[in-house]
Formats: C-alpha cells, sequence, structure tokens
C-alpha cells in the first residue's frame, strides 16, 4: 500500500509538473495590432470668419518619444456645409487648409469627410451661437504678490458672468496680448502664456491668484462649445489603473474636428512691485 | 531502524523520568476493598476517579488485586498495582496513564490506540466500566444520546467536530457550541468515533448509565512528539481539510497554522489561499476570491457579526489574530440558507471561549507584529480572553508600506493628465534646509470575549473585536528662516485610517436534547477616512495663523445593527431541522469633499434588512443526505421580497466515494466598490443597493463533484457554474482643469457575468509527509454594455496549481509550497496622441485595449518555512520558532502596470509584488 502510494503521489507530481511547464510556455504575447495604429488623429476648430484649418496626425507608439505624431500627408480632405463642398490644400505637411474666412458661418452644420487607408473617415459639427450677456465685474485685475510667511494681500477676483439659459457648455480662453509678456513671479510650474478652462454648464466664473501666469493686456474670450470638445478634451482616463479611452467625434479616427462661437472682454492684469 | 532505536533510546529516558517526577494531579481518592483481576480495576479506578488509562488487557489480564484500600490517593494505588505486578505507569502531560511494562510499550501503546485496535483499552473520563465492541451489541430499543465535545486540556468547546457511531453510517457533527445529538443509536453498547481537525481522534464508548444524559468528550490536541505513531484515522493531524459530507466546505485548524510558510504572520485568510477555488496570486488582499468571486462577495462572520473590513495593510494581512481564533469554515459555494447576504462565499471564524480549566499567557514576536494572549478562567462558570496584536514599524512593515508610498510621483504634463503616480506629494519637499517629520503607520487588533455559563443548559458570551490600521504617509515642513521671517510651515497630509469595531452578545440555549437555539445580538462599524490634503500654515500681519487647505478628504462608514436567532430541531435520527430569522439596519455614508469646503459627493443611505430562513437535514436512505432549504429576505430600499432556494445533497457510492451536488440561489445588497485607480484616494467603499443605480445583484450555483478518500489519500474534485446578475461597477471621472473647481462625476455600469471551473485536489492526509496537489481551472466572465459586451472579468485566472508539502522529523515542521497562476487580465495602453486645444496647449491621450483585453505575465512563487516546537520533557508545548521564506527564488511577479504622461510622452513602469522576503516568529506560552 505505501509504495503504491508513493507511486501514485510521484505521478500526480510528474504530470502537475509537466502540466505547469505546458503553461509556463503556452503565454502569448500580445502586441498591438496595426488596426489599432492605423487610425488618423484629427485636429480642426471651426470659428466663423477665420480660415479652416484640419491637422492630420499618424499616432505614436507607446515608446516613441516624439512631442507630437507624424504628420499624414497626401490627403483629400473635403468639407460640406450642405450646399456646397470644398476641397482643402495642403499648407504645410499635414496641415491643410481652406482659406476663405466667410465659408464658417453661424449655425450651420460641417461635414468633414476623408479617404485614409481603404477607410472613410469622417466627423461632423454644427457652429454654435455667440454667447450673449457677456460681462465681467471689473476690467482690471489686481494679483497680490504671493510671499510665503510674510503678510499675506487676499486676492480680489473678478467675476464674468454670461446669460446660459439652455445649459450649453462654455469654455473660457485667456489670451495674454502683449508683445514682450512679463511673468508674475519667478515661481517654475506651469507657464503657458494662454490659457483655457472648460467650465461645463454654468453662467459664471471667478479669476483665482493662480489663473494668470503673465501680467498686462488679455483678452478674455467666452467660448461656446460644443459637448464634443467638452468630452474629448476633458478625458481624466489617462492614469495608471483609470484607462478608459479619449472621447472622440471622428468615425474611424481620433481627435476632434469641432465648431465654437465666441464674445471678447479685455482685462488687465497688474501687480505691486515689491 | 536507527530511528527506531534512537526513539526508543529517548523514549526509555523519557519515561523513566518522567515516572520519577510527573505528577499525577488528581486528587481523587480510593477506597474498599477489592479482589479483582487488575484490568478491571483500572476500569474501576478511572471510572470514579475519571481518568484515562491505557492499557493492553492481554498484559495485565494475568494479574490480579486483592488489597483493601483506605482513602488512599490514585498515584498510590497504582504505584502499589503495578509494583506488585510488576508493571509501571506514565503519566502523559494530559493526564493519560499509561499501563506498560517496559518504556517502549508507551509508544505501542498509542500507536495501537490511534488505530484503535481493539484490544488496547481505553478508559475515558467518564467512561464506563466496560467496553465491549460492538459486535457484541445487545439488541434493545435505540435511544439518544446528546453531549458536547471538548478540548480536554482547555474545556473550550469545539465546532464542527465529527461525532460517529462505529459501524454504522451515523453521524453528526458538533454545533457552534460543541453540542451534538444523535437520535435513534441503536445500542447503549455503542462506540462514538470523535474527529475534530487539529486533535487526535477519540473513540467514546456508551454505557448504559451513561448514555441516558449529557455526555462530555475531551479531545486532545495532536503533539508532534507522537509523529512517530502510524495514525490511520481521518484528517485529524492536517492544518487543512475538507469535510467530504459537506459540499464545498474547507476547514482550518489556526493551531497548525504556524506551519505553512507565511509573509509575517500566521494568516487564516490566506492560508484558504492555498486550497483549489481559492484564488492565490493576489498578495493584496488577503480576502477570498472564490471561484471567480470577489472578496466584497464572501461573507466574514466573527463570532456571529459581519466584518467589512478583513484586511490590514493594504491587504497584506487578514485582520484576524489566529491566537484568539478556535475555528474557521469556509463555504466555497452552494451554502447552507443559514447564511445569506452574499454571493460567493462565507468564511464563519468561531473565536476562543477561554480555557476554563487554568490561565494561559502566550505571546508571538515576528519581524511584523508582537501578539499577546491571555485566557483566564475568571470562576466555575466564566471565562474570558483577551488577544491584542501591534505591528511596528520593522523592516517588514516598511517594505510593504513603501509599496504603496513609494516617490514615484509624476509631475502631470500640461496636457492635463492625471500621473499615475500615488496618492500625495512625498517626494516633492524637503529641499532648502527645511525640517522634514515622517510620521508612523501601524495596524492593531484587539479580541476580547467574556463567557458565561450559569448551567448546563445557557452560555453567553460576549465578544468584542475591534481592528485599526492608520496609515499615515504625512510630512510636516517647518520653513527655515531665510525663506519666511516669520516662520511658517507646510503639513502635506496624507493619512488613511480604516478599521472595524465589531461586539455581539450571544445566547445559546439547549432547550431539551432535540432543540438548540443561539441568539446573536451584533453591531458591527466599519470606517474608512482618507485625507490626501497640504495645509500651509502662515502667519498673517497681525501674528496670527493662517489656514489654507486643499486636497481631498474621503469618508466612508457604515454601521451595521443586527438581531438574529438560529434553531436546530432534531426531528428524528433520520432529519434535522435548521431554522431561524434575522433583521438587520445598515447606515452607510460615503462623502467625498474637496478643499475643505466643496462636497463633492455625499451619499447617505439606510437600509433595514429583515427575513427568515428553514432548512432540513433529511437523511432518507441510508447514503443519501439531502439538505432543501429556503430563505427569504425583505429589503426595503427595494421593498421587495428576496426568495432564495438552496439545496445540497451528498450521496456515499461506497465508504471511500462520495458524490455531491449543491445548487442555490443568492442576492448581496451590500457592496463594495473598487475604484479603479488603486492609487488615487481610498481605495474602496461600501455602498447599499438602491434598486436603480446600484441594483441588488444575484447569484446562481450549480456545483456537483466526488471525493474518494483511501487510508492516506483524499481526492477531491468539483465543478462549479455560477451565473452571476445585476453586478455593479463604479468609477469616478474628475471633471474639468486647473482653473476651476472641478467635480466628480459618478458612473454606475451594471451587468452580468458567470463564472466556471474545475477544482481538484489530491491529499495526502496520513503520516510524516502530508500536503496536497490541488488546481483548478477556471473563468470568470463579465458583461457590460458600457463595455461593449463578454471581457474577463479582472479575477479570472485560468490555471492555478498550488503544491503544499509538509514534512514531520521530530519536533521540526518542515514545509514548502509553490504556486503558480495565469497571469490576471488588465487593460492596457496600446498607442498615444497629441493634439493642440484652441488655446493652442497640447494635451496627450492614451488610445486604450479592450476592457481587460491584455493578460500579465504568469505569477509564481516558492515559499518555505521550518518550525521547531519547543517541547518540554513531558511533551507539552511550550513554544515553536518559525522560519519563512517568502518567494524564495525572488520571482518578480506583477501587480500591475503604471503609466504618465510627461511632456507628451508616455512612460510605463512595471510594480511588482514583494520579492524574497524572511521572517522569523517566536511563540511562547505559559501556563
Amino acid at each position: 500500500m505505501e509504495i503504491k502510494s508513493t507511486k501514485t503521489l510521484r505521478f500526480a507530481l510528474i504530470i502537475g509538473l509537466a502540466w505547469m511547464s505546458c503553461c509556463l510556455f503556452a503565454c502569448k504575447k500580445n502586441s498591438i495590432s496595426d488596426a489599432d495604429y492605423a487610425r488618423p488623429v484629427v485636429e480642426s476648430y471651426l470659428v466663423p470668419g477665420t480660415a479652416v484649418q484640419v491637422k492630420v496626425y499618424y499616432q505614436k507608439y507607446l515608446e516613441d518619444t516624439i512631442s507630437y505624431g507624424f504628420p499624414i500627408t497626401g490627403l483629400k480632405l473635403k468639407i460640406s456645409d450642405g450646399f456646397s463642398t470644398v476641397q482643402l490644400t495642403e499648407s504645410k505637411e499635414g496641415t491643410y487648409v481652406y482659406t476663405d474666412t466667410a465659408f464658417i458661418r453661424a449655425k450651420k452644420t460641417y461635414t468633414l469627410n476623408f479617404d485614409y487607408t481603404d477607410k472613410v473617415i469622417s466627423a461632423q459639427t454644427t457652429v454654435p451661437d455667440k454667447p450673449t450677456g457677456f460681462k465681467a465685474s471689473a476690467t482690471e485685475q489686481y494679483v497680490p504678490p504671493f510671499s510665503m510667511g510674510g503678510t499675506q494681500e487676499t486676492f480680489k477676483p473678478v467675476t464674468f458672468s454670461w446669460n446660459n439659459i439652455a445649459s450649453w457648455y462654455y469654455m473660457m480662453v485667456l489670451k495674454n496680448v502683449e508683445a514682450s509678456p512679463t511673468k508674475i513671479s519667478s515661481r517654475p510650474g506651469n507657464s503657458n502664456l494662454n490659457a483655457e478652462a472648460s467650465l461645463g454648464q454654468t453662467s459664471s466664473w471667478q479669476t483665482q491668484q493662480m489663473t494668470f501666469n503673465y501680467l498686462g493686456n488679455y483678452k478674455v474670450l467666452l467660448v461656446h462649445i460644443n459637448k464634443e470638445y467638452s468630452d474629448a478634451l476633458n478625458n481624466n482616463g489617462g492614469s495608471s489603473l483609470n484607462l478608459t479611452n479619449p472621447s472622440t467625434n471622428i468615425t474611424n479616427g481620433l481627435g476632434i474636428f469641432t465648431a465654437m462661437q465666441a464674445d471678447t472682454l479685455n482685462l488687465k492684469i497688474y501687480t505691486s512691485t515689491n | 531502524m536507527k530511528r527506531t532505536i534512537l526513539l526508543l533510546i529517548l523514549t526509555n529516558l523519557f519515561s523513566f523520568s518522567v515516572i520519577a517526577q510527573q505528577k499525577l494531579k488528581t486528587k481523587a481518592v480510593i477506597d474498599g476493598f477489592y479482589t479483582t483481576s487488575v484490568d478491571k480495576m483500572l476500569d474501576t479506578i478511572a471510572v470514579q476517579c475519571k481518568l484515562r488509562i491505557i492499557y493492553d488487557p492481554d498484559m495485565v489480564r494475568q494479574y490480579s488485586v486483592t488489597n483493601h484500600f483506605f482513602n488512599e490517593k490514585v498515584k498510590d494505588v497504582l504505584a502499589d498495582i503495578c509494583k506488585s505486578n510488576g508493571l509501571r505507569y506514565w503519566v502523559e502531560s494530559d493526564q493519560s496513564i499509561y499501563i506498560i511494562r517496559w518504556p517502549e510499550d508507551v509508544n505501542r501503546l498509542k500507536r495501537m490506540t490511534n488505530s484503535k485496535q481493539e484490544v488496547v483499552r481505553i478508559v475515558a473520563n467518564p467512561g464506563p466500566a466496560k467496553i465491549e465492541p460492538s459486535s457484541a451489541v445487545k439488541k434493545q430499543m435505540p435511544f439518544t444520546v446528546s453531549g458536547r465535545v471538548i478540548d480536554h486540556a482547555t474545556g473550550e468547546s469545539l465546532p464542527s467536530a465529527i461525532v460517529k457511531v462505529r459501524y454504522s453510517s451515523m453521524s453528526t457533527s458538533t454545533n457552534a457550541d460543541g453540542y451534538f445529538t444523535l437520535l435513534n443509536v441503536p445500542s447503549d453498547t455503542c462506540v462514538l468515533d470523535v474527529n475534530y481537525i487539529g486533535y487526535q481522534p477519540d473513540v467514546y464508548a456508551l454505557s448504559q448509565s451513561k448514555s441516558r444524559k449529557d455526555i462530555v468528550i475531551g479531545l486532545f490536541t495532536s503533539v508532534k512528539s507522537l509523529n512517530e505513531v502510524e495514525i490511520k484515522d481521518k484528517r485529524s493531524e492536517n492544518v487543512m481539510s475538507t469535510d467530504k459530507r459537506r459540499v464545498s466546505v474547507l476547514q482550518i485548524s489556526p493551531s497548525k497554522l504556524e506551519e505553512l510558510p507565511n509573509i509575517g504572520e500566521k494568516d487564516i485568510l490566506r492560508s484558504f489561499q492555498l486550497m483549489p477555488g481559492i484564488s492565490a496570486s493576489n498578495e493584496s488582499s488577503s480576502g477570498a476570491y472564490v471561484r471567480g468571486g470577489t472578496p466584497d462577495q464572501n461573507l466574514v462572520l466573527f463570532d456571529g457579526f459581519t466584518v467589512y473590513q478583513v484586511d490590514h495593510l493594504y491587504g497584506f494581512f487578514s485582520a484576524f489574530n489566529s491566537n484568539a481564533v478556535k475555528d474557521v469554515t469556509l463555504y466555497k459555494g452552494g451554502f447552507s440558507a443559514k447564511y445569506g447576504g452574499r454571493l460567493s462565499s462565507v468564511t464563519d471564524i468561531v473565536g476562543k471561549e477561554g480555557n476554563s480549566k487554568e490561565t494561559t499567557l502566550a505571546g508571538d514576536l515576528s519581524l511584523l507584529s508582537a501578539n499577546v494572549f491571555l485566557e483566564k478562567p475568571l470562576n466555575d462558570k466564566s471565562t474570558l480572553l483577551l488577544a491584542y496584536r501591534h505591528s511596528y514599524q520593522g523592516p517588514l512593515y516598511n517594505k510593504i508600506f513603501n509599496k504603496f508610498n513609494s516617490s514615484t510621483t509624476v509631475a502631470s504634463g500640461p496636457g492635463g493628465n492625471r500621473a499615475g503616480g500615488p496618492p500625495g506629494m512625498g517626494g516633492g519637499f524637503g529641499g532648502g534646509g527645511a525640517t522634514v517629520t515622517v510620521p508612523s503607520s501601524s495596524f492593531y487588533d484587539l479580541n476580547a470575549k467574556y463567557t458565561y455559563a450559569p448551567d448546563d443548559k445557557n452560555r453567553f458570551s460576549w465578544s468584542i473585536y475591534q481592528g485599526n490600521d492608520n496609515l499615515d504617509n504625512s510630512r510636516d515642513i517647518t520653513l527655515p528662516s531665510f525663506i519666511s521671517s516669520s516662520g511658517g510651515s507646510i503639513s502635506n497630509t496624507d493619512k488613511t485610517t480604516y478599521g472595524n469595531l465589531g461586539s455581539s452578545l450571544k445566547w445559546s440555549r439547549r432547550w431539551n436534547t432535540k432543540l438548540y437555539s443561539n441568539t446573536l445580538l451584533s453591531y458591527s462599524t466599519y470606517h474608512s477616512d482618507r485625507d490626501n490634503s497640504n495645509t500651509i500654515t502662515i502667519k498673517d500681519a497681525n501674528g496670527d495663523d493662517q489656514n489654507v487647505s486643499n486636497g481631498t478628504f474621503e469618508k466612508n462608514n457604515l454601521k451595521d445593527f443586527s438581531l438574529k436567532s438560529d434553531w436546530e430541531l432534531q426531528l428524528s435520527g433520520k432529519s434535522k431541522m435548521l431554522f431561524g430569522a434575522f433583521a438587520s439596519r445598515q447606515n452607510v455614508s460615503y462623502k467625498n469633499s474637496q478643499n475643505d469646503t466643496s462636497m463633492l459627493i455625499n451619499q447617505h443611505a439606510i437600509a433595514l434588512t429583515g427575513g427568515a430562513y428553514a432548512e432540513l437535514e433529511l437523511n432518507l436512505i441510508e447514503r443519501l443526505q439531502i439538505k432543501p432549504g429556503l430563505r427569504e429576505t425583505y429589503y426595503d430600499q427595494t421593498g421587495k421580497l428576496y426568495t432564495e432556494p438552496r439545496l445540497s445533497a451528498t450521496y456515499t457510492l461506497t465508504d471511500r466515494l462520495t458524490l455531491k451536488a449543491s445548487t442555490g440561489k443568492f442576492y448581496q445588497f451590500t457592496n463594495r466598490v473598487i475604484k479603479e485607480d488603486i492609487l488615487a484616494g481610498s481605495r474602496d467603499f461600501w455602498v447599499l443597493s438602491n434598486g436603480s443605480t446600484i441594483p441588488v445583484s444575484s447569484a446562481n450555483h450549480y456545483i456537483a463533484g466526488f471525493s474518494y478518500e483511501t487510508d492516506r489519500f483524499l481526492i477531491d474534485v468539483e465543478g462549479y457554474y455560477k451565473k452571476l446578475d445585476n453586478l455593479s461597477e463604479y468609477s469616478q471621472r474628475q471633471t474639468g482643469r486647473r482653473m476651476d473647481v472641478s467635480s466628480l462625476e459618478e458612473h454606475f455600469y451594471n451587468g452580468s457575468g458567470y463564472t466556471r471551473g474545475v477544482e481538484f485536489l489530491l491529499q495526502k492526509t496520513q503520516g510524516k509527509y502530508t500536503g496536497w496537489v490541488s488546481y483548478t481551472l477556471s473563468k470568470a466572465v463579465n458583461n457590460f454594455d458600457v463595455y461593449g459586451g463578454d471581457f474577463p472579468a479582472s479575477q479570472d485566472t485560468r490555471h492555478e496549481f498550488k503544491l503544499v508539502n509538509l514534512y514531520r522529523y521530530g519536533n521540526w515542521t518542515f514545509s514548502a509550497t509553490w504556486i503558480f497562476a495565469t497571469g490576471k487580465p488588465y487593460t492596457a495602453p496600446l498607442t498615444s496622441y497629441t493634439i493642440n486645444d484652441y488655446a493652442g496647449n497640447s494635451h496627450t491621450f492614451l488610445t486604450i485595449s479592450d476592457k481587460n483585453g491584455e493578460r500579465m505575465p504568469a505569477y509564481h512563487r516558492l515559499d518555505a518555512a521550518a518550525t521547531y516546537d519547543l517541547i518540554k520533557i513531558d511533551s507539552r508545548k511550550t513554544g515553536s520558532i518559525g522560519f519563512s521564506l517568502f518567494n524564495i527564488y525572488n520571482r518578480s511577479n506583477l501587480w500591475y502596470k503604471q503609466y504618465s504622461v510627461v511632456n507628451n510622452q508616455v512612460i510605463t513602469s512595471n510594480v511588482n509584488y514583494l520579492g524574497f522576503t524572511p521572517n522569523i516568529t517566536l511563540s511562547l506560552k505559559w501556563k
């Protein structure tokens, strides 16, 4: 009995080990399929009264160290407003333009179309209404110097407000229009000259101490955007274990093709010199 | 052969010294005139003095006693009998007395005792004067035997011990208080076989006088000095057992846990992971992933109350102190109607009551924690037990802590992608001569139990369990004077505290031999607080401190107040009925706020649950046992009544082969939500089903299998299919960016799923070498519309292979375990792309594979341990020293991959589980 049992056990062990080795070698390595990489990236913002510009890029592999994907050249892009269809010309590699500034008009719907690797890439957007009732509580914004440990002056925000009865989506774009802008403080950090903030479906916005990085004159644009823009640019799903596919309105592609309309106010940023 | 000689020599030494030194503790005396044979005399002494005397009838038959004793001490009487007949006696540490001629007879007797050879007479307390094998059964009216199984040394009742009438198929298991009842026992000369995991099997011979009242059977813990003994009984010495009479049930003996390799603590829940059907590749969760289920689908009961937080230190250790635990049973599926409210499984933990005979103080010290344990009889009727465990920040603690808090913070790219760094900004500060103080983190748990048994019928016990984790990764930075003339500080708080406080008041009563009740009033709270914030303190012009706080604060609270009453009724010898009622009130809140002021999520819900259940245990024909059951639950959040029919059956085809099957419907009303990003904020929190966004989830189990048992081996095979409906998945999406207060969007996704699999277990149950091989082939699939249909569940593991080896040599136990598991699925980024927003700032996005479309590499590791028992000369165990090696060949098992976007480039890094980790544990016991 003893011998038999040992044999049984030994047999079981051998079977187990054999099976394990099968398992170890059976692991398959996943690779990115070409289909994943083949979708082109589109970037285009249609604003009434400006020329049409569409950029088309390749995606990047995860190990790539380039900032932007390589431009896709030689495409035939067409944009239709429902009545007429125009062909875009390639002004530089991967950038396609239509220079007639009267083509994009309020309330019209535009469709982008082009062929790429035997697929039709398309997208559609409608120009939203211009914002109404845009006003500010002040035309100047004082930014107190930040002093750690010292006496801290209080920051008095400027409030912007507008009408938003229909719960439209808005964003705020701050453009510094100085010829040679001066930074507010020498702190390192985000030093983009222009900035934008998605505001969602709100009807007012307050400036904050950290909103401005530069001194001088700013154009404050209240932009009425489509939901597709808000969705595409506000994706936070890029973190480690919170991975979600970014939203896009490009069929068979990635990126954004959207229209918007803005109203503008001026704001001057100043600080005390100490 | 050499070993045998050595053993004989050792035994000789022991025996002689013991005869000289070992004191028989009994104070009983013998009075009267006796002229009889020695065996009859010994039987008389055993019965009168309530002693356990073991002898070989053949050896003593020839001798006789003729003497008049005048209230003489047993010790003297025995000495006299032995002396006049050329015999000796040896008193074991458990006060068993062996009548021997030569010292080596002790071993022979033990061997014979354990193999239950009929020639040995064991006269056990308070056994009969005469034992006949049941072959000589006299025809009598069937009668009822009831009693209690206890630990002989401590008086602790033993639940789930198996009591079997020899040479018949009649058997029963003891209830939570160790009570059992056998109806229609054919004769009062029957012999009962009693088995309990981790204890020596015992026999109890019935007699006419004793069988009419409650009997008490005291079992002896299995001691390693008995290892030379060939034990032919069932499942007595194993650390883990499967019950072939029950479907999908695993039982563990906490006293044997130290023999298995560990990371730092003897771990109850983690030990189950070595069995088939319970996933072993989750180092970061000591919760049970049973048959493709998640840990929150496993109901964990401690002394009857639900425990919501079952682990310590981010999941690496289970929250139960094994010193305070008597018995753990895990139901892998198809469980009884007595349990409900969870989809997958039940872990029922019974705490110790405390030694009712003498005060014991014991302690453990490992590289992770210190553990003190005290049990004390307060008086004849009550006992007290206290156990306290506290971690200290040794190298092992820090190693695990740093897994979660290492400085891998990566600055967010301008695109607004949240970097996958850990919470807090641990690494960011500290330069410029600032002083940084690092606070400490720890966990502790406390068990206390007071048991009061005023009489044979009633038992009251009050049990308290508290466990807390205080994980602190905060930094306090005092600004040096050259930055701030008037002083100030930045304090970065990153503090997680979570834990449980539970208490239960239990009243169990035996109304009569047929009716038993167990009523429990319990309170259990769970809390998890997360404070991840920065507070900047600056002095204003008046010299007053001004605090500016920002960050996230999360609070999750659950309060569970329950009342339940479980009843057991023996209807006849062939049927038993379990029934009961339960009611509970759960109060759950979850708050997520930002910057002191803005509340992002504030949920609060109170749910009332109530219901009743009934289950029949029928032995219709001798070999078939059927347990139909029904559970009804009313849940006030949905206002509906939920019906859960259950059925399980076992059929003993031959003595060795048992077929088993079970099925049932299960509902779950409380869900623990796991956040997708384990690094951001609290990892999980509990929510109540509300019938809309979080529906009441349900499951159907279908289980079938067989077990085949020989003297030395057990083969157990089970297949299962589990259909899951109304599952919820939760995700939080932060919207909005830098310049405004962001808002949190909550998304609840609903779907269904199924798991299926086959489990194989081959266990060697006897001998010096024991262990098992287990293999599980399984599949867990979820189906959520939002992810486009079927996808592998995150806990899906195709193959799992586990090899557990235990070898005993003298006072040493060596163990080695090897685990192999297919890698878990995960969602991976495939490519990235960068576009500019309207203002011209670049944003980088990742394109993602299908949900759980990729697989991690396979998980495998080898652990080993060696335990040396400190055994006194009288073979009483006083402690042990354990050396444990975790992940011996330092396999880098991948936990998760981390991605971050820096300057529009994607940085991928692998986060691994623990590498090679040694540990030493010292356990000592004082009486």
